[in-house]
């Protein structure tokens, strides 16, 4: 039998998952229907990717989210020094993240009037998606990174579980997006 | 000035001080606090369309410039759908009715219930702010490319709506997980009011819908800022799929509006018939089905847009199963009332005519779901004309029923039942009078958002702006006699209307706390077996 409250907590981290999948669900529905008009742009927009960022990046949050599973799996004291490991391992996802915008910023790909990249039809979309949905799956993980440095203050496994409900569910978006503008030229 | 004897201590009066109604997390107080607001977009959302109604007395200029014309359209919907239908029975009504429905104290989350707020009135203040600071002219659905190219204040107002949109999230996510966690043992769930089921129902909608406007609203927003040219066909993208996204929560948003309005008139129906619900199973699924089905019928607002004959076909047959769901209600709220003893008072003549408006523009929503016809008629008046009945005549006839029915409950005092029977004719006589006249200039082929018009049309818009102002009338009589019953209405008594419902069983007005300790309660909130042969 758990508490009303734990209960509350995790009905509450279920529909804020579910509701952020809807924000994320709307990106994905503008990123197949553009793919599907032009798919040779995209293909060239995916080669214009550093792949190796992305696949570090991909790593170390599975990483993160090995260390967020063991802090549920570990007592109290045990999991305030996972927790640090899964802030560590946010911090460093978000400044690859930021060195890599700054290098396409470079490159001349930016969304809007100043870009400067391929002409080819459909690639300008897909940069501009690129930092939409990068950009709005950032913001989520400095959320999530919020929430776990509370749930660490907390000590409480009703929390630190909940916060890793959304740890996962930030982790596994970027599981998404990582073929969609890395892999699949 | 007569008052007897001090009222009994209520959450009105306890803790005192206006800072504790600033700071309050009393579900309670936050209804008020709603209530004060939507009403004040009722108001200003009313205004806006008294100035369009009176503009189109003549054919060509008359009070306002074309442009000012588009923008008091624009503005006429974006305050009367995001400031005043969304969450004005939730907000108001599921605010201070959940709770005392399912014999809990508070929400689950009392101050998440307190941001909702005071996040929805920092939404207001900036989309008005950007409304009087330029104004926008897109309408409401911010169609692309125009929103995107429009000179006008189209990103702020953007920026506004998505902080409404939060705040929607917050309300919606707070019910659920109260409904979940904080009923009464002796409340089961097939023994919660109709009302909350619609309330539980309509915040899925709220939490699964929302985050898809704001999104939309954010692109469209960041677009013009940027020139992104995402939904811009000279960049390659393409406006229909912005009008998706847009109807993917818009569609659903209609739900959001009427389900509550639904869960209201089951409430009144119920007590002023003093007879249990035809089938309260029958008009739960009938709930849940509206908002799950309510997911999957965006399309029919595109059936011009561009659509394939499968796709319509499918759009078309989703949305006739809403129909299907709102005649089991229908059916329902009829033998209830027709098995009953009923009782005439305001709320009942509200009830009446949001059957009335209900059943007639359900109908005529089936008619316009026929994609062969919705040819014809899209984007007349004859599209402003039905969705006025079924959206907004549903929702604000619910709402003031539902505002006569509680306000006893609310207040612990009654107010003058012939003004109110008065008003509630002039509403309903002003309603019909304001949108009869549109569905026949729009079957005639007057298009909607037009400022000018041919001189033969002019005998239907001057009835329709009588209408316009009668149901004004009736709405600004309204203001007056609850405005005095709230000072000087004679006390009402815990429960004046003999409800069995769970909520007058408490004290009219509730205390701070309404329950000392979980109620029990044996009876249903339904329980009218003795009185009826």
């Amino acid at each position: 039998m758990i508490s009303g409250r734990a209960h509350a907590l995790r009905i509450t981290v279920w529909l804020v998952v579910a509701s952020e999948g809807l924000l994320f669900a709307g990106l994905f529905a503008l990123y197949a229907g553009y793919r599907a008009e032009y798919p040779r742009g995209f293909a060239e927009g995916v080669g214009l990717a550093v792949g190796w960022l992305g696949g570090t990046n991909t790593l170390v949050l599975l990483t993160s989210s090995f260390a967020m599973a063991a802090a549920i799996q570990a007592g109290p004291r045990a999991a305030r020094r996972w927790l640090v490991g899964v802030l560590g391992l946010g911090g460093v996802f978000l400044g690859l993240k930021g060195a890599e915008w700054a290098i396409h910023i470079g490159d001349g790909l930016v969304p809007g009037a100043h870009y400067a990249g391929p002409h080819t039809p459909g690639t300008a979309l897909f940069v501009t998606l690129y930092y939409a949905m990068t950009g709005l799956h950032a913001l989520h993980l400095v959320a999530g990174l919020a929430m776990v440095a509370w749930a660490r203050r907390r000590e409480d496994p009703a929390v630190t579980e909940c916060v890793g409900i959304y740890w996962h569910f930030v982790d596994l978006v970027w599981v998404v997006l990582w073929p969609l503008f890395y892999l699949l030229s | 000035m007569s008052e007897p004897t001090a009222p009994p201590p209520s959450f009105w009066t306890e803790p005192r001080g206006v800072r504790t109604w600033l700071a309050t997390t009393d579900h309670k107080r936050i209804a008020i606090l709603f209530f004060v607001g939507t009403a004040l977009a009722l108001m200003l959302g009313g205004t806006f369309a008294l100035i369009l109604r009176v503009e189109l007395v003549v054919p060509d200029h008359g009070i306002v410039g074309a442009h000012a014309y588009d923008k008091l359209f624009t503005h006429h919907g974006i305050v009367m759908v995001w400031m005043f239908m969304i969450p004005a029975i939730p907000g108001v009504f599921g605010n201070f009715l959940v709770p005392l429905m399912i014999g809990a104290n508070e929400l689950a989350f009392p101050r998440l219930n307190r941001a909702s707020f005071w996040v929805y009135a920092t939404g207001a203040c900036i989309t008005l702010a950007a409304l009087i600071g330029g104004g926008v002219d897109t309408g409401w659905t911010f169609y692309t490319p125009y929103s995107t190219t429009t000179p006008t204040a189209v990103a702020v107002v953007c920026v506004g709506v998505f902080v409404l949109g939060i705040s929607s999230v917050m309300t919606g996510l707070n019910f659920i997980v109260t409904v979940h966690t904080r009923r009464a043992p002796s409340v089961p769930w097939m023994k919660l009011p109709l009302f909350v089921w619609t309330i539980y129902a309509t915040s899925i909608i709220l939490v699964l819908a929302t985050p898809v406007l704001g999104l939309s609203l954010a692109l469209v927003g960041a677009d013009h800022v940027w020139h992104l040219g995402l939904f811009d066909p000279a960049a390659g993208g393409d406006p229909v799929l912005f009008q998706h996204l847009f109807w993917f929560y818009s569609h659903p948003a209609v739900y959001i509006m009427v389900l509550p309005a639904m869960g209201v008139v089951s409430e009144v129906v119920s007590t002023f018939a003093h007879n249990r619900p035809a089938s309260y199973g029958g008009i739960v699924v009938a709930t849940i089905g509206i908002a799950l089905v309510g997911f999957f019928t965006w399309g029919h607002h595109m059936f011009v847009a561009g659509m394939s004959m499968f796709d319509t076909g499918m759009f078309g047959a989703l949305s006739m199963f809403v129909a299907v769901f709102s005649a089991i209600k229908m059916f329902a709220w009829v033998i209830t009332f027709y098995r009953g003893r009923v009782v005439l008072a305001a709320p009942v003549l509200y009830v009446f005519t949001f059957l009335f408006l209900f059943l007639f523009g359900g109908m005529t929503g089936v008619a316009v779901a026929t994609s062969s016809l919705d040819v014809h008629w899209h984007d007349t008046y004859f599209i402003v004309a039905h969705f006025h009945f079924i959206m907004v005549g549903a929702t604000l006839t619910a709402y003031l029923a539902a505002l006569h029915y509680w306000f006893p409950k609310l207040t612990g005092r009654r107010y003058s039942e012939v003004w109110a029977r008065r008003a509630a004719v002039a509403v309903a006589l002003g309603f019909v009078g304001t949108f009869l006249p549109q569905f026949l200039l729009g079957n005639a082929g007057m298009p909607r958002r037009y400022y000018a018009y041919p001189e033969e049309w002019q005998w239907l818009h001057v009835a329709s702006t009588c209408g316009a102002g009668l149901l004004a009338l009736g709405l600004g009589t309204t203001l007056v006699y609850l405005g005095v019953a709230l000072r000087r209405g004679p006390p009402s008594g815990d429960d004046p209307w003999q409800s069995r419902g769970f909520e007058w069983r408490t004290p009219s007005p509730p205390p701070a706390v309404a329950f000392s300790a979980p109620p029990v309660w044996e009876r249903d909130a339904y329980s009218y077996e003795d009185e009826v042969p």
